[in-house]
């Protein structure tokens, strides 16, 4: 009875009343599923369906509240309200134009086919360029796979914006893994000539790795990053002061331009090669200067060798001949790896190269006829008159005596036409 | 007026105004610059693109702010006549975008510049097309028609358009060329109408305009070959004293009439003839000693002959270092007509080719396997044509590659090598009886048996022409009045021309008696279209 006064209830009183109020309420899901304008329904509809003592008055929403509503939550109006034909046609007769209000990927997917449809390949660039901005790299590209006029255009715009990561990317999409490589390969040259022995490592080891069919690059690319590591020792260290260098090395059309120490960085294997027959000659195998080394670890054929090897000497006013002969059947010299006779005549010429050379290699020239024009070219008398002799030829002997200047040569001839014993054809 | 470089000019003027070609890299050095020079608000900048402001040019001024002062241009001009039968838009730059790269920007340009022609000449009635950008262009010129429709004259000048792509026939640009404009241009370097005579091509050098209207030598001696250019030019030097010589004996009134008229024109004359000589003089030091072997081997791969000898030159020339682009020539002849390289040779130059010139040659190789050049035999195309594509129609074009007739066959097909078993074959071909003698007989250039065809017969039979090219030759309307009349043909190249095919088309023009008039992008030559895809960066 105490504690009615104070409550104004009795327990029995309250769980009635607390039944009744459980079971009026409405399911908990279908509450939270209702935008809130049916929320104040329900509500209301709560308090008119239950006869408790509680009541409270849920009014309509005003019309402030509508405006609120759409202020807290609108949607988002995707729909573009522009045709792509026009649009197309916009740009490609110089207008101004709004891409901005593509964007769906399927309205964007429409656009493109219709720049692809128009052809021309400014337009296509337009578009791309926008999608660039407004696409993520992995949904671009799936769609630039089944379009590949776009995708090539758009290879094109990357390089042009030096994105060469990009490119490679998209071309190993593409199927295209050698094109990528070369990708690769050209933006090591952007960062200049100290970074690019980085570069080419960076890539060696990470990129390349990921492409597949790629042997013949990747061995360009492990063999470039051989000789930079063996030319920036090799420019450094130079032994001899380099006398010759200040002078103007004479060159034949037949042969690239010699290369000196300070753009050996950079330059060729064969004319690095060129260069080390020509200072570091006689360096043992084991040092990074080594001609004989070089020609090992790069594998090297006999001809690329012994070209370099022969004009690096003759180049130091050397004598070449050890290089260019080597031992033919039954014990006689013969010329190695074939090189022509008439080749490296005319560049010994050229480069001053001795006279001896000329008597030595021409000898060994199969016909005595080819011999005989050689010999003349080059003004080898003895050479000349020996085949004539051999022709048994006296008319053109005389007729070359007269046209010669030196002595010994003359007397030679006549010495020869004095011994009775040879059978003239004429 | 500056020359554009690096370094930004010492302007004076609050008005300044940069001239540049379409090509993205210049647009960009530009750019930066005048981001740099921001501070002075009061200085407008207009900058004006030949031919267009594209629109990855227009982004790159945009990304770099600098929108703000700077107006940007467009300025197509139309082709500029170089000589009296040869326009040129000089874009040398369309190449290397349009055939290499794949984009093609600059070819809505040439529709435009053809739209031009036509609107002072009238409609083209007929057009052939020969290659995929022709046939792009030709869209494009339907296009730009419907668009802006512009009066066009009602009688036509010039009733048939043919229009070729440059990689129909790469031999014209691998051979060397054998008539004088076409040594000079390999040599000296034709830029937009003059030669250069300083080795350098400095800036106060010595220059030759080759223009066959305002100088009378040149015209006489532009299409010949070259072995006969000295003599006639010697000969040319004694007639022109002669002539001088006369007024020695002459009366008063003669001598005054000699003075006034005919001393100016025979001094002029002797000017030219000077400049000429000096020309030939350093062409000969130049090629003293190589020529003679090179053009002995371009023989023997025409002719099919000897080719084990020709791999062990190119063998041993790089061995040599020697001239890198005449060796990277005489490897794509090889690869163009032998359709490319066995697997074990194609790998074995490749990497010869790379460690006689430089590894950083890779791109260098990459991008002649891709134009068709210099490749492997049997190797797939360009894996991109394979992948399925929605346009069906670009596609099939695209398919020729895997249809491709090879092109040997195509000048057997077409009779584009003589049949010269006799040795006095080599007489007519100097002479210049037969058109092969631009390129000294072994070759003659595809282009003079299109047109031949296309105008010899009232019912031009083409056949061959489609065997070999198929879905690549679209044929204009055979049937219109027009086709067989006696009117002016314009022949048009995508790519650029070489002198030596434009010597053949002047050589079919006289023998037909018709106005054949050559359109081209610009002018371009075996060693300058080497020398741009070896280079370290290709800007396009």
């Amino acid at each position: 009875e105490h504690s009615d006064d104070i409550f104004g209830a009795t327990p029995l009183q309250t769980a009635q009343l607390s039944k009744q109020v459980k079971q009026n309420i409405p399911q908990q899901s279908s509450l939270t599923s209702v935008p809130h304008t049916k929320l104040s329904q329900s509500l209301s509809s709560l308090s008119t369906s239950s006869n408790s003592s509680f009541k409270f008055t849920a009014r309509q929403p005003s019309k402030q509240c509508e405006v609120t509503c759409k202020l807290l939550s609108s949607i988002v109006n995707d729909e573009t309200l522009s045709s792509p034909k026009d649009v197309v046609r916009s740009i490609f007769l110089g207008m101004s134009f709004d891409l901005s209000c593509f964007k769906k990927l399927s309205d964007k997917t429409v656009l493109l086919d219709e720049a692809l449809r128009l052809g021309d390949s400014d337009v296509i660039c337009a578009v791309l360029l926008f999608l660039q901005k407004s696409l993520h790299q992995l949904v671009l590209f799936p769609l630039l796979k089944e379009r590949h006029v776009a995708a090539r255009e758009y290879i094109a715009i990357l390089e042009k914006q030096k994105d060469f990561k990009e490119a490679a990317m998209l071309c190993a999409d593409l199927q295209n893994s050698k094109e990528a490589a070369v990708h690769l390969y050209n933006s090591c040259f952007r960062g200049g000539d100290q970074n690019l022995q980085q570069s080419l490592e960076h890539i060696s080891k990470n990129e390349l790795k990921n492409l597949k069919q790629i042997e013949v690059e990747s061995e360009t690319v492990k063999e470039h990053i051989q000789l930079l590591e063996r030319q920036y020792p090799i420019a450094v260290n130079r032994s001899l002061p380099h006398q010759s260098e200040k002078q103007k090395d004479k060159t034949s059309p037949c042969v690239g331009k010699p290369v000196s120490a300070d753009n050996l960085v950079g330059s060729s294997l064969l004319s690095t090669l060129q260069y080390c027959c020509r200072y570091n000659w006689d360096a043992p195998e084991n040092l990074l200067a080594s001609p004989v080394g070089l020609k090992k670890t790069f594998r090297l054929t006999e001809r690329q060798y012994i070209w370099n090897a022969f004009i690096g000497r003759l180049l130091m006013n050397e004598d070449p001949i050890k290089i260019l002969l080597v031992k033919g059947m039954f014990g006689a010299p013969k010329i190695s790896a074939n090189l022509s006779i008439t080749r490296i005549l005319e560049i010994a010429s050229k480069l001053n190269g001795n006279p001896n050379l000329f008597d030595q290699l021409i000898p060994l020239t199969e016909t005595s006829d080819k011999r005989y024009h050689l010999a003349k070219r080059y003004q080898r008398h003895r050479i000349v008159i020996d085949v004539l002799i051999s022709n048994k030829d006296r008319i053109s002997l005389l007729q070359y005596r007269d046209s010669i200047d030196d002595q010994t040569e003359i007397d030679y001839i006549n010495n020869t036409l004095r011994v009775s014993s040879t059978r003239w054809k004429n | 007026m500056y020359k554009l470089s690096s370094v930004a000019p010492p302007w004076k003027n609050l008005v300044r105004l940069y001239l540049i070609p379409s090509i993205y890299a210049v647009a960009e050095s530009i750019a930066w610059h005048l981001r740099k020079s921001e501070t002075d608000k009061t200085i407008a900048y207009h900058i004006i693109v030949v031919p267009k402001v594209l629109n990855v040019i227009h982004s790159v001024f945009e990304s770099l702010g600098v929108l703000d002062f700077v107006t940007l241009h467009s300025y197509s001009w139309d082709f500029i006549p170089l000589d009296s039968n040869l326009l040129s838009l000089e874009f040398p730059q369309l190449f290397n975008a349009s055939f290499l790269k794949e984009e093609n920007s600059l070819l809505t340009s040439v529709a435009k510049a053809l739209m031009s022609f036509e609107c002072l000449f009238g409609k083209f009635p007929c057009v052939t097309t020969l290659g995929e950008k022709s046939h792009r262009v030709h869209k494009l010129l339907g296009t730009w028609q419907s668009e802006i429709q512009p009066p066009f004259p009602e009688e036509s000048e010039f009733n048939h358009l043919i229009m070729l792509d440059r990689n129909i026939d790469f031999a014209s640009l691998l051979l060397t060329q054998l008539t004088y404009e076409g040594v000079l241009d390999e040599n000296l370097k034709l830029k937009s109408g003059f030669v250069y005579l300083d080795s350098d091509g400095a800036e106060g050098s010595q220059r030759l305009m080759l223009n066959s209207t305002s100088d009378e030598i040149y015209a006489e001696i532009k299409g010949k070959h070259i072995s006969v250019v000295f003599q006639h030019l010697s000969r040319k030097a004694k007639e022109l004293q002669q002539r001088r010589d006369i007024k020695n004996t002459d009366s008063i009134e003669e001598m005054k009439n000699f003075v006034s008229h005919d001393l100016k024109k025979i001094q002029s004359q002797q000017k030219s003839l000077a400049l000429h000589i000096s020309a030939c003089e350093m062409v000969m030091k130049r090629q003293a000693g190589i020529l003679e072997e090179l053009l002995g081997l371009q023989e023997d791969a025409m002719s099919d002959t000897k080719l084990k000898e020709y791999l062990v030159f190119l063998e041993d020339s790089t061995a040599r270092q020697f001239d890198f682009y005449a060796t990277l020539r005489l490897c794509c002849l090889y690869s163009v007509m032998e359709d490319g390289l066995p697997e074990k040779e194609y790998q074995f130059l490749h990497r010869q080719l790379l460690q006689a010139y430089g590894y950083r040659h890779l791109s260098t190789l990459h991008y002649l396997q891709r134009l068709g050049l210099f490749h492997q035999r049997d190797s797939k195309s360009i894996s991109l044509e394979l992948l399925p594509d929605r346009f069906a129609r670009v596609a099939q074009v695209n398919s020729l590659k895997s249809e491709r007739v090879p092109f040997r066959k195509i000048c057997q097909r077409l009779n584009l090598l003589p049949q010269s078993t006799s040795s006095d074959d080599n007489s007519s071909a100097k002479s210049g009886q037969h058109p092969s003698y631009v390129f000294g007989g072994i070759y003659t250039p595809l282009v003079y048996q299109f047109v031949e065809k296309c105008l010899k017969e009232k019912e031009p039979n083409l056949g061959d022409f489609a065997r070999c090219f198929g879905n690549n030759l679209r044929i204009g309307d055979c049937s219109h009045p027009q086709w067989g009349a006696r009117g002016k043909i314009l022949v048009c190249f995508i790519g650029g021309v070489t002198l030596a095919e434009v010597a053949s088309l002047d050589f079919l023009s006289r023998q037909l008696g018709r106005h054949i008039v050559v359109a081209t992008t610009s002018t371009i030559s075996g060693p300058a279209l080497m020398e741009s895809i070896a280079s370290q960066n290709i800007d396009t």
